[in-house]
């Protein structure tokens, strides 16, 4: 079974807990706590950059960093973490927060498969960080991991009980996930366009990044823009080459065409490959052109 | 009988309408249930475009002309299945008055206008739509005066073996009940554990008196009005309105609150709006025969999906309204739906999926909110 990457798994998640919803615990929510950034960049005083995945505030003088980890803690970007300051916040202006005794938290997130990873950098690069792990009945704190500064969030954050799945569309797919989640994003996207553009719809690669990960893409780096133009490359070379698309999708030069459709086959077609379609199917292809991306690398 | 005439703004309609009212009444007093042919009828249609100059897809031969009220247009229907005895003209009133909720006004026989209107709104990216009222919002909502009777259709279509004899779950379950203590009947009936996920108002019957008058109306599961009997056309607009009203104001909630939206900041994004959930009372069964019928892009879900991640009791499925063509995902599982409308999904995509899970699926199910609030 295809599945959400362990990273949009996480994001979601804390988007969760922080966004008042039907039926999904929220303590940052409740607690005050809102999303002030997502992926907020951070230029510290030796002219790195830090670069967590959210960033929480409260009330004026309280923020709050997560880094969601779907591997080993590098320890390059342990050391930028240790590096920042509430001077470098302050510098650049990253929140709206302005009390004189503004604060921060920086925490690890990760799942329950990557939990051993994370914690061998408590003891070996000194992860001075606290580390919360996201389980299938419940998100824990790892005892080995230090405390957070701000006691509230000792409180609740020790342990949140999930009694339903972790929502998971808030985000729908982001750059790691397979090439299947992709494909449907981008079939549902050309599906769109065929209804509401009467002619065929044309595009770059980089304008099908721009429509199609609109919510995050400003954020990536170049390199991770490269990296994803080339995933959407492979993708669109593939679907090329299957018969229920031959010839209509079409490529001249750097200039794709989607050719206008019957919806109804159009539909039918779009189903059928993503029925059929087996996860493994671009596996090999995913091991050459697409090595697992972890937030670090954007 | 008199017709109803091409008028040149909303007060001559309203006269019309009133006089077309009383003569009908007068000329239909014992035949109160049937001959609706006849009768004022009231659709309210969901709008997502600007004017109704803009409607992509008028029905054939219909003709649209304007009045001295920019709101207010006329709609001509095509004469060819009219019997040739008839000279009548076979019109309709569009109120475009709320640009969002249009209201069609007409006398036109039942199957006619139902045809007229089916063709309007179900063409793929007409951008209108009914307005859907589910079984639970025809009971609590359409309450708005005393209840004469209700009509429940009960089809379960998402059976693995529609054709099976064998006793198995509630397959059927239509009824017409016209008399005193409705809402009694109607609790007798979901208090019976066979019947309760059967138990789906396809419409109610409501006498609603003002100083003005009375109208009795049968108010259907597809928003239209059927005005039965009554003396005063205002009592009927103001139970269109009132109705209308609350319609609206779900679709607000859900617009609002219930759509997930990125903005833009100058060091990264912030979110607004979550998901709803659809609160299964049955659990799915067969998830596949589930996920082929409601993401096949046919009516009246209209929705297309591509489900992902799927196992025996999960799918998240990305999804487009065909009534909009607006994305949305959806997270489907046995004992919910979590459905995640984005920045400018069409809320009215929820009420169609409530109505129609309740008609053919289960009509225990309701729409949750936050705090436990119940949407529908």
């Amino acid at each position: 079974m295809s599945s959400s990457s362990n990273s949009t798994q996480l994001i979601n998640c804390l988007i969760a807990l922080s966004t008042k919803n039907p039926d999904f615990p929220y303590p940052l929510w409740e607690n005050g706590f809102q999303i002030e950034t997502i992926e907020p960049r951070i230029l510290l005083s030796d002219t790195s950059q830090a670069n967590p995945d959210i960033q929480f505030k409260r009330n004026n003088d309280a923020l709050l960093f997560f880094e969601c980890k779907d591997g080993h803690c590098e320890k390059n970007q342990l050391e930028r973490y240790k590096k920042l300051t509430i001077e470098d916040i302050k510098r650049h202006h990253i929140t709206s927060l302005t009390s004189p005794d503004l604060f921060f938290d920086l925490v690890y997130f990760t799942s329950k498969q990557k939990e051993e990873k994370i914690i061998q950098s408590v003891e070996k690069d000194g992860n001075p960080f606290p580390i919360l792990i996201l389980e299938e009945s419940a998100i824990k704190f790892n005892p080995k991991s230090n405390k957070f500064k701000n006691p509230l969030l000792n409180s609740i954050l020790n342990e949140i009980p999930i009694k339903t799945r972790v929502p998971q569309n808030f985000i729908p797919f982001m750059v790691d996930d397979d090439d299947k989640t992709i494909l449907c994003a981008l079939l549902q996207h050309f599906i769109q366009k065929n209804f509401i553009i009467k002619t065929e719809y044309q595009f770059t690669l980089d304008e099908l990044l721009e429509e199609l990960f609109l919510h995050l893409i400003h954020h990536y780096s170049p390199q991770a823009r490269a990296e994803l133009k080339g995933r959407l490359g492979k993708l669109l070379k593939i679907l090329m080459e299957k018969d229920e698309f031959l010839g209509k999708i079409v490529r001249r030069e750097d200039v794709f065409y989607v050719m206008p459709h019957r919806p109804r086959s159009f539909m039918k077609s779009c189903q059928k490959l993503i029925t059929e379609m087996k996860d493994e199917i671009f596996k090999e292809d995913n091991k050459e052109i697409h090595p697992q991306l972890t937030f670090e690398n954007f | 009988m008199s017709a109803l005439k091409e008028t040149k703004d909303m007060k001559e309609m309203k006269e019309g309408l009133q006089n077309y009212l009383l003569k009908i009444v007068d000329e239909d007093q014992e035949n109160e249930e049937q001959g609706n042919d006849k009768k004022i009828k009231t659709y309210i249609i969901e709008s997502n475009i600007s004017t109704p100059e803009k409607i992509a897809h008028l029905p054939k031969y219909s003709v649209i002309k304007p009045t001295d009220n920019s709101n207010l247009k006329i709609i001509h229907l095509p004469d060819i299945p009219i019997k040739k005895s008839n000279k009548e003209k076979q019109l309709i009133y569009l109120d475009s008055s709320d640009p969002r909720f249009w209201l069609l006004h007409t006398n036109v026989g039942s199957k006619k206008m139902q045809a007229f209107v089916d063709e309007l709104v179900l063409k793929n990216n007409s951008q209108l739509d009914f307005s859907w009222f589910a079984s639970n919002f025809l009971e609590n909502n359409c309450a708005i005066g005393q209840g004469e009777g209700f009509g429940l259709k009960y089809e379960n279509s998402f059976l693995a073996d529609t054709n099976s004899l064998d006793e198995g779950p509630l397959r059927r379950f239509s009824m017409l009940f016209w008399g005193g203590r409705p809402s009694d009947v109607l609790k007798g009936l979901k208090g019976n554990p066979g019947l309760a996920s059967g138990v789906s108002l396809s419409r109610v019957k409501q006498i609603f008196r003002t100083e003005d008058g009375y109208v009795k109306e049968n108010i259907s599961r597809d928003g239209q009005f059927t005005l039965t009997k009554g003396n005063s056309i205002d009592s009927h607009l103001l139970a269109v309105d009132n109705i209308k009203m609350q319609y609206e104001s779900i679709i607000q909630t859900i617009e609002n609150d219930y759509r997930i939206n990125f903005t833009t900041t100058e060091n990264g994004y912030n979110l607004k709006g979550t998901y709803s959930v659809i609160k299964l009372e049955k659990k799915i069964e067969n998830f596949q025969v589930f996920l082929n019928h409601l993401l096949s892009g046919n009516k009246p879900f209209r929705i297309f999906g591509l489900p992902n991640n799927v196992s025996n009791n999960f799918a998240s499925v990305f999804a487009i309204d065909l009534h909009t063509n607006h994305k949305f995902n959806m997270e489907i599982s046995e004992n919910s739906i979590r459905i995640y409308l984005y920045k400018n999904s069409c809320g009215n995509v929820l009420t169609r999926l409530m109505t129609n899970l309740q008609q053919f699926y289960d009509s225990q199910i309701t729409l949750m909110g936050c705090d436990n609030e119940q949407l529908i």
